[in-house]
């Protein structure tokens, strides 16, 4: 009975506590949104969409379960919200003796009943603390935003959390390509360690012969100290092989017909002897410069002037003046790499072709070639 | 059963009361209202004012209104119990036999005055303990009971304490009310003149009687309660204990003693007889709120540091009901006056011109 006169209050209240509880289902549904959102985009799984099915069916079920466990008013409640019109507890007392059948129960029914009258059409003022909006608010910011860095991150418009997070991962695909030196030299230009994605080129470089070293070539064969490998497709290692120049060690290992012997090598085969080995270089090498001679020589030009430019000297004219083998006597003359001179070359040959001169006569062929163009050249 | 004579009767004799009353004291309303209130519940008032503030005219005056027999005590140092209670003295009869008889000390009265209480010495103070709690008096052993409605009506003064012996703590919980006396204000003191220029009469007429009152009682008696409002009451009461599962902090800070379970019953009992008063048949916060001061004032023994910092007992009380009314330590009780109420609001409607 009481229910009916409290009713109208009664349905304020609960859509009173139907905003509190759908404030508190934004703020439960926004915190799981962003702690599911903020998952995805670390871990990379799942797409924005899941993070919007989240926070709709958290919100849902966090909502209804707050209002029918805590917000739902019940009519006890009214009468204690419908008494701080003034009514100085008479709902309440009303209700709590609402059976009681004593004559100033009764009594008492009918005056609350009076002076409800006069707030009848008062509506109750919605208590929604300021503090739940705010949360709300925030929790809201978040969610959305979290959700918003997904589909960004879906969409391919922003890196994944992982990528920003663990910075090695973007590289878990590219392919290693090493450059090796054993000893006698070093890689110079580009990294020895190198990534480089599928299909693409790896940092040029350049192998350089320590003191006392010469370099021979690379493992694949190629005898350009300097490489720039393109196309990479798997991983590579390419390993720089330098050889040791010892001075008045030469032939001594063979029967004084061989070159200079490598270290470990006994200087028996025919293979090792390095009459061949020293031929074969020095005529590729011979062949190649002087194929590159010109090429070089252009290049000496761009270099000697970008060198002139830089150091202010003449260097670049010396450059052109050499005529595809090196130049003159200079420091900067020097073959391959600008780290072997070719006096060395030339000095090493030179005893050696005379030793073979004093024992057979004559100089190989292959070494005259080499001091013809030397001689030639400067 | 109450009837609707009943209530009507109490409505009417409240207002006859008052009005006896207003004849003989000028202004004091609170006080009026706080006595009349404490004798309709059933209680003893202790009142503390200064001197010439009209204490003694007041429970004069109120002895008159209800009328009923009415004791003055003057309450000295050498004051004896036996000078309150009443004593066995020898007589003889007819034929030359002595026997002891009873004589009735100024006890044996419907109201009693004691004035200036802390005059006298705690033995005699504690002479009316039991006429006080139990309305009956034992002598030689032999108890007898004292003609209801009884009440005491205590004075003391607060500025003159030389010479006097602070009520102890189960003789100030016995009176339901302390209620403090105040200088009268201009006006009321220029009334309080004119009318003492023509006649010091006391003018008052009878409103009721004792069987009235009784009945008046009775009918308050009846008033319900809510549960709420009750567990505020009891709330308000164990918030005053500093070690209690309810203390307020102001509590902890200034109250090394709390208010007894008799402050609970004194408190809904008054304010009972208040609602009625105010034409409700229920009792409310505010009620309760504005009973507390006079109930729980003289109930808390205060620390060392509320003494210090001359934090006054109503000072506590308020900051008790502040703690609890508006910080949610009661998580289930509305805060009062919290929304505007309606008379303020049709109010604001007149003002604004609006319907």
């Amino acid at each position: 009975m009481i229910k009916n006169e409290l009713k109208r209050h009664y349905s304020r209240l609960c859509f009173e506590a139907a905003l509190k509880s759908a404030l508190l289902g934004l703020v439960a549904g926004f915190a799981a949104n962003f702690l599911f959102a903020a998952s995805e985009w670390l871990f990379g799984f799942g797409s924005f969409w899941i993070a919007i099915c989240v926070f709709a069916s958290v919100a849902l079920v966090s909502g209804a379960l707050a209002y029918f466990l805590h917000f739902k008013p019940d009519i006890k409640e009214t009468a204690r919200r419908v008494d701080r019109f003034g009514l100085d507890e008479r709902m309440i007392t009303m209700l709590e003796y609402e059976n009681d059948d004593s004559y100033i129960a009764s009594l008492q029914r009918e005056n609350a009943k009076i002076h409800y009258e006069r707030v009848k059409d008062r509506r109750l003022k919605l208590r929604i603390s300021a503090a739940l909006i705010a949360v709300a608010v925030c929790a809201a910011l978040l969610g959305s935003s979290m959700t918003t860095v997904v589909a960004l991150a879906d969409g391919g418009i922003i890196p994944d959390g992982s990528t920003l997070i663990n910075p090695d991962d973007p590289y878990e695909d590219y392919i290693p390509v090493s450059y090796v030196v054993e000893e006698g030299g070093y890689i110079t230009g580009g990294e020895e360690e190198q990534l480089v994605a599928p299909g693409g080129d790896a940092d040029p470089v350049v192998a350089v012969a320590d003191d006392g070293w010469i370099f021979i070539g690379w493992d694949d064969d190629s005898t350009d100290p300097s490489r720039h490998d393109k196309g990479i497709t798997e991983p590579m290692e390419f390993i720089a092989i330098f050889e040791e120049i010892e001075e008045g060690d030469y032939g001594e290992a063979g029967d004084s017909s061989e070159g200079p012997s490598r270290e470990g090598d006994e200087g028996d085969s025919a293979e090792d002897e390095p009459s061949e080995s020293g031929s074969e270089s020095s005529k590729g090498e011979t062949g190649e410069e002087g194929e590159k001679g010109e090429q070089d020589n252009s290049e000496g030009e761009n270099d000697g002037n970008q060198d002139s430019d830089d150091r202010g000297e003449g260097e670049g004219n010396n450059n052109q003046e050499g005529n595809g083998a090196g130049g003159k006597w200079e420091e900067t003359n020097m073959i391959y790499d600008g780290k072997t001179y070719y006096k060395d070359t030339l000095d090493y040959y030179y005893e050696y072709s005379q030793q073979i001169f004093e024992e057979y006569g004559e100089i190989p062929p292959e070494y005259r070639e080499f001091f013809e163009l030397y001689y030639d050249s400067i | 059963m109450v009837t609707e004579a009943h209530i009507q009767k109490f409505s009417e004799q409240c207002k006859n009361i008052f009005a006896q009353i207003e004849r003989d004291v000028i202004g004091q309303k609170e006080v009026i209202e706080g006595a009349v209130i404490a004798m309709i519940a059933g209680g003893n008032v202790l009142l503390e004012g200064v001197p010439g503030v009209g204490k003694t005219r007041l429970v004069r005056s109120l002895g008159r209104v209800f009328d009923l027999p009415f004791s003055r005590i003057q309450f000295t140092p050498d004051l004896m119990p036996a000078d309150v209670t009443g004593t066995n003295i020898i007589v003889k009869d007819e034929n030359g036999n002595s026997s002891f008889q009873f004589q009735p000390g100024p006890v044996f009265s419907n109201i009693i005055l004691a004035d200036e209480i802390n005059r006298a010495t705690p033995k005699t103070q504690s002479a009316l303990l039991e006429a006080m709690q139990e309305h009956t008096v034992t002598v030689m052993g032999v108890s007898r009971r004292l003609e209801e409605p009884f009440f005491v009506l205590a004075t003391q003064n607060p500025v003159e304490q030389d010479g006097t012996y602070p009520l102890p703590e189960a003789q100030m919980d016995r009176f339901m009310f302390k209620i403090i006396v105040k200088n009268p204000s201009l006006n009321e003191l220029m009334d309080i003149v004119n009318m003492t220029q023509k006649t010091m009469a006391e003018v008052a007429d009878a409103a009721c009687n004792g069987k009235d009152l009784l009945e008046m009682r009775a009918t308050a008696n009846q008033i319900p309660v809510a549960e709420d409002v009750m567990r505020y009451a009891m709330m308000l009461c164990l918030a005053t204990h500093p070690d209690s599962e309810c203390a307020s902090e102001a509590a902890k800070k200034y109250v090394r003693l709390g208010a007894s379970p008799r402050a609970g019953q004194a408190l809904i009992s008054a304010a009972k007889v208040k609602a009625l008063m105010n034409g409700r048949y229920n009792v409310s916060y505010n009620d309760v709120n504005e009973l507390a001061y006079p109930v729980l004032r003289h109930r808390m023994k205060l620390t060392f540091e509320a003494i210090a910092e001359k934090v006054s007992p109503d000072e506590i009380v308020k900051m008790i009901i502040d703690e609890l009314t508006h910080k949610g330590k009661l998580a289930n009780e509305p805060t009062v006056n919290e929304e505007e109420s309606a008379p303020a609001a049709e109010e604001k409607k007149k003002k604004f011109g609006r319907k």
